[in-house]
């Protein structure tokens, strides 16, 4: 069986080097290789391997395989909707309605600044310095190297929070609080900036950010550990994830 | 089965990364995609045959980066990227064979049904296999292969006048 043009084909090349085709179709294919003196292709895969899972750590990419996994799951372990109520059980749900609102528990207010209001549950913005100004950042948008950027939370009434990144390579930066220690006290009324910029080093892929909040005191150590292990975070706590997409150097 | 993700990435991840950069020709879409053909792959653990993993995720990370193709708004580079894109967006076309969503093409791989002719085409078209080489790797017969390519041709003006 010969390959077009003569060459082994990458997709062939790497079937080879995983050590995976049949001993007759994998000598076939050495001898095409040494034929055309392009048995260094072998070697460049086996480098590139070694430079791959140096940038890239098996743990870490893991971890944010399990984390994704877990996310795509999620949906489906919601309760089904229930269609058929009857009119009894509509009539004891309104009454709870009645009686928690008349007790105190009232339906969350937006938080507001000025005249603007954010709504829903806490969240990050995070803007990107530009020539021109700032920029906000949304899941679709590309980060470079050197992107300086500011970020600022939404408490939404949490009490507790903390700010922190995760890049590709698995490095961990604390944005609020910038050191180890308890969660801060978080601000109420609107977007709070945190005090200093971040700039983006040359890690390659994605940056993570997470916003923990809670309205029990935890830690940044139990935030980093779920950043590495991609899973249990703080009890009783809510979990904001922005992701974007790094630009190659 | 269980399947050890972390070991897996270690054996073979590398080889989904480049695969991914050579279809994507974008590091971070790359690395994006990379990951979710792991979560594919630990979504479908229990028709994982251990013994041979490369050949099935060379293959979701095609189907993977196709479906990225599809949406990704940016001028082809030359012709092998021309011809990736539009076999990439057979997808949107309503009588193509390749019409399903990625979630039904993936159910197809991992059951043991016919390959997508997306994925034939790619690996003829694209990785540049010879019909031989492309029907041993999706489990078909030449003349099946061959029958695939011939009524895909006409919806791909990059590979007209190709062999095949």
């Amino acid at each position: 069986m010969t390959t077009q043009a003569n060459k082994v084909p990458d997709w062939m090349l790497e079937r080879l080097a995983a050590g995976e085709l049949p001993a007759s179709r994998a000598a076939e294919l050495r001898a095409t290789l040494a034929a055309q003196g392009e048995e260094h292709r072998l070697a460049e895969i086996a480098e590139s391997n070694a430079q791959i899972l140096a940038e890239l750590p098996a743990e870490q990419v893991a971890a944010e395989v399990q984390r994704r996994a877990t996310a795509r799951q999620a949906p489906a372990r919601r309760p089904r909707p229930v269609f058929a109520w009857s009119l009894a059980t509509a009539g004891v749900a309104g009454l709870a309605l009645f009686l928690a609102t008349r007790t105190g528990v009232e339906p969350k207010r937006p938080e507001c600044k000025g005249e603007i209001c954010f709504k829903g549950p806490p969240s990050l913005r995070i803007h990107r310095q530009t020539k021109s100004g700032v920029e906000l950042l949304d899941r679709e948008s590309i980060l470079h190297e050197g992107d300086s950027l500011q970020i600022g939370y939404i408490a939404s009434g949490k009490r507790f929070g903390v700010v922190a990144s995760v890049d590709a390579r698995g490095a961990i930066t604390l944005h609020l609080p910038e050191k180890s220690g308890p969660a801060v006290a978080l601000e109420s009324g609107g977007l709070h900036r945190l005090p200093h910029s971040y700039e983006l080093d040359d890690s390659p892929g994605f940056e993570r950010f997470v916003l923990v909040t809670s309205d029990s005191s935890f830690t940044t150590a139990e935030v980093e550990s779920a950043l590495k292990s991609g899973g249990g975070w703080p009890p009783r706590s809510t979990v904001y994830e922005l992701t974007l997409r790094k630009a190659a150097p | 089965m269980a399947v050890d993700i972390e070991s897996l990435y270690r054996s073979h991840g590398p080889m989904v990364l480049r695969r991914c950069r050579r279809l994507l020709r974008d590091e971070a879409k790359a690395v994006d995609a990379m990951h979710d053909v792991f979560v594919e792959l630990l979504r479908r653990k229990d028709t994982l045959d251990a013994r041979s993993p490369a050949g099935l995720l060379l293959t979701t990370a095609t189907h993977v980066c196709l479906n990225r193709l599809r949406t990704m708004r940016r001028k082809p580079e030359d012709r092998e990227d021309e011809t990736l894109f539009q076999i990439a967006a057979l997808g949107d076309e309503p009588n193509a064979e390749s019409r399903t969503l990625a979630g039904r093409i993936l159910d197809r791989l991992f059951s043991g049904q016919p390959e997508s002719t997306r994925l034939i085409a790619v690996l003829h078209y694209v990785d540049r296999l010879t019909l031989e080489e492309v029907a041993d790797e999706v489990s078909m017969s030449v003349s099946g292969v061959r029958k695939r390519l011939r009524t895909l041709k006409e919806r791909l003006p990059a590979v007209m006048g190709a062999p095949s």
